[in-house]
């Protein structure tokens, strides 16, 4: 396998007192679209501006498209684009004037600029004042998609988007990765994470907490189980990694992997009288993690709506 | 990291920057240059034959507070030191406003705004938005040297003199460019960088200013508004301080650049402190309070500085002798009486312009706070609109009357200390102070008025401030109508200490104006769009 676009070993960004980035990993292969994802003030921007070189770490190692992020910004740069989730402009400058400026800046050619401001129905010709969060947003998403970057950092791109231009912005990030971009999105839609994302790294307190594929993720995760059985179940053969509440002749809760065995047998033994087990969805999976750092030992409410939000993974 | 790198991208953010201030720039370049050039003109129109030049400026040397303010006139016999005297260093001082504002503008208030991220995300080195702000600025720095130079010959002046003055120009722009490089390297807030600026600038200002008054060498040559009339334009002139400004420029510009590479984008060297995790903050008045409280308690102490500096230096403005000239000079400026009341009456009337400007730039706030959206959530909770119009407006008049007090106690304590008359001084010059109010009000009121009727009109308050202090210092020479020179309020404003206050005719009008201004402000507010 070639080197990792984005190589991100132990890195440590203290500011002041507060650790920012604690120890994080992050690698990206070449050609994938990575979800980064994790509760706010995790770290997620802080690595972003770590990898654009905006901001020194005070240890661990970072390589962008094999060059390091700091010393060789630029060079860096001239490769990649970048859409931060708060665009702001120049007031007197005209979404377009901008365009065209931020592709000369990076050294690129304008590719399919006039394509992709038709796409986004955004109108260049006003002054950057005027412009909406929105399509503050629409301005650097052009030039960053413009111009054929091999490396897209993408910063929560869409806040501000309505929904059919993130479908537009989903169509011209899946044309990209057609062409060999590889993309960092960091991002708190999770089906816009599901739609565009082969893997995904959850962080949490400047740790890297989950990598893989979300396929892997959800097998990490545990299952939801609800059974009702004709007597009073014995859960003492069921081994550490369950997180079971037993009353009466109902078994609710939690198990992973190995201990669903146990489970079963002892449910076996009980006489089953209705059994539910359910993968988590993705956005209970997540809610997990934020809120507990890891899809282990985490009491999950097992909601009466479960399996509502979401269908089955694609993948 | 090499220093190619760190400079790349220099070439198109100074495209950018020109791209951005080619219309400010413009105005400003022509404004100053045809402010100085006009003005020259006027002094030479004015005083045709050689004598009565050079009895003005004779009587400008003997008074302390003239030399205090503008500095001394080196070559009495020269036309054009006299043409130049309230230009060199206090127009100066005004033209390096323009540089302070570049250089912020195309640093710190870019990483502020979040523009930074976008424009370090291309090809451009961590060091090209400083070199590029600093090529500009210094670039113009230049140009400005050359055009006022260049026009001032055109008026008739010497080629030398016109270029010294124009060097000079060009040095405390450098100056001010490199300050404000430095500076932005320290704070992440553009604002704290604005006022870190303006309270070295002033506090290099007031050195030459006691230097000059009391004679003192090494308290002249500590600030660059000294190197800058040491350059003796038109008085024999002396191009070595150029050196000076050069070297200052190049420590300044190498200094932020080692600091810019020892910090993180968007961050400051001196770090933030945190503040408070609970909120004490009960409504709009006590939300204004809290949001000028650390820029009012600094320009207090900063008055109230120059005020005991001042204060103590007047007593040596009697140590001048009073020929005939000087008491013509001083029934001008300070209305008659004693020499060291002339003194501190001219000091005071200059004060009103600083407490004015105070006053505006509360009003200002409120526009920026209106266009950056967070007035926006203040009338959505619940404040209607005459009430914060009203907090806005009142705190502004209060304030700017407020920093006048300062100045008065400063000047009363330390002029009462040099007397051994402290309570009584202390009176009287803190009365002379507030006194002035009348005319501050008049230029807040104005501004309040603008941002009543029309948000982004609040600048104008900036305008009619510039304005009167403009007209006020050249009017007369310029032979412009009286109606425009009694246009500014500041010539309205008793002479005090000199003088006693008195309501006039001119004050009345001017208070009932100022009724007029505010409360039609506020109707204007309650019925024009917010935001």
């Amino acid at each position: 396998m070639s080197t990792p676009v984005i190589n991100v070993r132990g890195l440590v960004k203290t500011f002041g007192r507060t650790r920012a980035l604690d120890g994080l990993d992050l690698t990206v292969e070449k050609g994938e679209v990575h979800g980064f994802l994790g509760p706010n003030g995790a770290g997620k921007s802080t690595t972003i501006r770590a990898l654009l070189g905006q901001i020194g770490v005070n240890a661990g190692t970072a390589s962008v498209l094999d060059l390091d992020p700091w010393s060789d910004a630029v060079a860096i740069h001239r490769r990649m684009a970048y859409v931060p989730g708060d665009v702001s402009l120049w007031p007197n400058l005209t979404g377009g004037e901008v365009i065209d400026m931020l592709l000369r800046m990076r050294g690129a050619s304008a590719g399919d600029r006039d394509a992709l401001v038709e796409r986004f129905d955004l109108d260049p010709s006003k002054k950057g004042r005027t412009y909406s969060k929105g399509n503050r947003q629409k301005v650097a998403l052009v030039a960053a998609l413009a111009g054929s970057p091999e490396l897209l950092l993408l910063d929560e791109p869409t806040s501000g988007l309505d929904p059919l231009m993130e479908d537009t912005f989903r169509e011209c990030v899946r044309e990209r990765v057609a062409d060999g971009c590889t993309v960092l999105l960091s991002s708190h839609i999770l089906s816009e994470v599901e739609h565009l994302c082969d893997r995904v790294t959850i962080i949490k307190s400047g740790k890297t907490v989950e990598t893989g594929s979300l396929a892997q993720l959800r097998h990490l995760s545990r299952i939801r189980v609800h059974a009702v059985t004709s007597s009073p179940v014995d859960l003492s053969g069921v081994p550490g990694g369950a997180d079971l509440a037993a009353t009466d002749t109902t078994v609710e809760g939690t198990v992973d992997g190995e201990a669903l065995t146990a489970l079963a047998t002892a449910l076996g033994r009980a006489g089953l009288v209705s059994l539910e087990t359910r993968q988590p969805s993705l956005e209970e999976l997540f809610r997990d993690v934020y809120a507990h750092g890891s899809f282990e030992g985490s009491p999950v409410e097992v909601a009466g709506a479960a399996g509502r939000h979401r269908s089955e993974p694609t993948s | 990291m090499t220093a190619a790198h760190g400079l790349a991208g220099t070439a198109g953010l100074l495209r950018l920057a020109m791209r951005r201030d080619r219309v400010m720039v413009a105005g400003w370049l022509a404004a100053l240059v045809l402010t100085t050039a006009s003005s020259a003109k006027a002094t030479i129109d004015l005083y045709g034959d050689a004598a009565a030049g050079v009895a003005a400026a004779h009587a400008v040397n003997t008074n302390a507070a003239l030399v205090a303010m503008y500095g001394p006139i080196f070559d009495e016999r020269s036309m054009g030191s006299l043409a130049i005297f309230k230009l060199v260093l206090l127009f100066g001082a005004l033209m390096t406003i323009l540089f302070v504002v570049l250089v912020r503008r195309h640093t710190r208030l870019e990483e502020e705004s979040g523009r930074a991220d976008l424009v370090s995300a291309t090809a451009t080195g961590p060091q090209a938005p400083l070199a590029a702000a600093i090529v500009q600025a210094g670039g113009l720095a230049l140009l400005l040297g050359v055009l006022v130079a260049l026009g001032n010959i055109a008026t008739g002046l010497p080629t030398a003199g016109s270029f010294a003055f124009g060097m000079a120009w060009a040095g405390l722009a450098l100056f001010a460019t490199a300050l404000t490089a430095v500076i932005a390297q320290l704070f992440s807030s553009a604002r704290t960088v604005a006022g870190m600026v303006a309270t070295v600038m002033a506090t290099l200002y007031v050195a030459r200013a006691a230097g000059d008054a009391t004679d003192t060498a090494w308290l002249v040559w500590l600030s660059p508004f000294g190197w800058a009339s040491r350059m003796r334009a038109y008085a024999g002139e002396q191009w070595w301080p150029m050196a000076l400004f050069a070297l200052a420029f190049a420590v300044g510009v190498a200094l932020s650049f080692w600091l810019r590479s020892r910090r993180d984008l968007g961050d400051g060297l001196i770090a933030a402190r945190p503040g408070s995790p609970t909120g004490t903050l009960t409504g709009y008045g006590s939300l204004v309070l809290r949001l000028h409280r650390p820029g009012l308690v600094g320009w207090c102490l900063g008055l109230f500085a120059l005020g005991a500096v001042l204060g103590s230096i007047a007593p040596s403005a009697a140590q001048f002798a009073g020929s005939t000239e000087v008491q013509d000079m001083l029934k001008r400026m300070g209305g008659s009486g004693l020499l060291k009341d002339a003194f501190l009456a001219i000091e005071t009337s200059f004060m009103a312009v600083a407490a004015a400007a105070y006053g505006v730039s509360v009003v200002n706030r409120a526009h920026t706070e209106e266009v950056s959206g967070r007035l926006e959530n203040v009338l959505a909770g619940g404040v209607s609109r005459i009430r914060l119009y009203a907090w806005v407006v009142g705190f502004a008049l209060v304030s700017s009357t407020a920093l006048l007090a300062c100045f008065g106690l400063g000047t009363g304590l330390a002029f009462g200390r040099a007397e051994s008359d402290v309570a009584d001084q202390t009176g009287r010059l803190l009365a002379a102070a507030v006194g002035q109010s009348p005319a501050t009000w008049a230029i807040v009121a104005l501004s309040a008025l603008a941002f009543g009727v029309r948000s982004s009109w609040a600048p104008v308050g900036w305008v009619f401030l510039v304005g009167s202090v403009v007209v006020g210092q050249i009017g007369e020479l310029l032979d412009l109508p009286s109606w425009v020179i009694k246009a500014s309020p500041f010539a309205h404003m008793p002479k005090m200490p000199v003088e006693q206050f008195e309501v006039t005719g001119a004050i009345s009008v001017i208070v009932g104006l100022c009724v007029v201004a505010v409360v039609g402000g506020a109707l204007a507010f309650r019925r024009r769009d917010v935001g």
